[in-house]
């Protein structure tokens, strides 16, 4: 993993520990050419009301690396819930 | 130069909180349910206290229509119509805390002071949000996770945790 990778990684750590705290798993996935790549999946059971919506986790994981500015675009890929 | 964030969520300005009240003596509580197992019955507890502790003057309770999301303008509007403050509530998962903060930042815009009582476990993300909603020194209640599976005995519990909280945050009686 770069170093950059996972820095944001442990910048993002505590979006981790909510996710898992609702059944779900955040994983950084990809951090090139300043574009950041983070992946949400569903564990079984998975609360489906509970996930922040996409617009909301962007500008929160925007807020929180705001301090960095190598990260062009954020990318999240989120479940499909209604599988 | 000026960089301008095309997603408009992240926000650099600060709104301004509304006024503490300087005691919660015979103020009208509005209590913002979010539809979450427990959260009315939560709330209720919480009110209680403020009642017999606070002397809070009367409870009236509103309703949202999904806790996944924010509440409309118009039960905002109509809340802060009939409130002198405001408890939101519950946040227990990711959206329901995040949308229950979001929900009293935006009744502080109203200018009737409001806080959101939500489990630990969404703290730092929330500390997030404030800032990215331009209210950085926006406060919440915070409570061990979580509400939503408890039975009566522990949920009084946990509303004990919070009333002194809302009563400080609404008083302004400390800083953040």
């Amino acid at each position: 993993m770069s170093k950059g990778k996972e820095e944001i990684e442990a910048a993002l750590g505590h979006f981790i520990e909510s996710f898992a705290t609702d059944g779900y798993r955040l994983d950084v996935t990809g951090f090139e050419e300043g574009v950041l790549d983070l992946r949400i999946e569903a564990e079984p059971g998975a609360c489906a009301e509970c996930l922040v919506p996409p617009q909301i986790m962007t500008g929160l994981v925007r807020t929180e690396l705001r301090a960095r500015n190598d990260i062009a675009d954020i990318r999240i890929r989120y479940p499909d819930l209604h599988d | 130069m000026e960089l301008l964030d095309p997603t408009g969520q992240a926000s650099a300005g600060t709104s301004a909180a509304a006024p503490r009240l300087s005691s919660l003596e015979g103020k009208r509580l509005g209590l913002l349910d979010n539809g979450k197992t427990n959260a009315v019955k939560y709330l209720e507890m919480v009110a209680a206290i403020l009642v017999e502790r606070y002397g809070v003057g009367s409870v009236k309770m509103f309703h949202k229509a999904a806790l996944s999301k924010p509440a409309k303008r118009e039960t905002l509007v109509n809340l802060v119509a009939e409130s002198d403050f405001v408890v939101t509530g519950i946040g227990d998962c990711g959206s329901c805390s995040t949308n229950s903060v979001h929900d009293a930042i935006e009744i502080e815009k109203l200018n009737v002071p409001a806080v959101a009582i939500c489990t630990e476990a969404f703290r730092l993300g929330l500390d997030t949000l404030t800032r990215m909603r331009g209210m950085p020194d926006h406060r919440f209640a915070i409570v061990p996770h979580p509400l939503g599976v408890l039975f009566d005995d522990e949920l009084q519990q946990r509303a004990a945790l919070a009333a002194p909280q809302v009563a400080e945050i609404i008083t302004g009686a400390s800083a953040r």
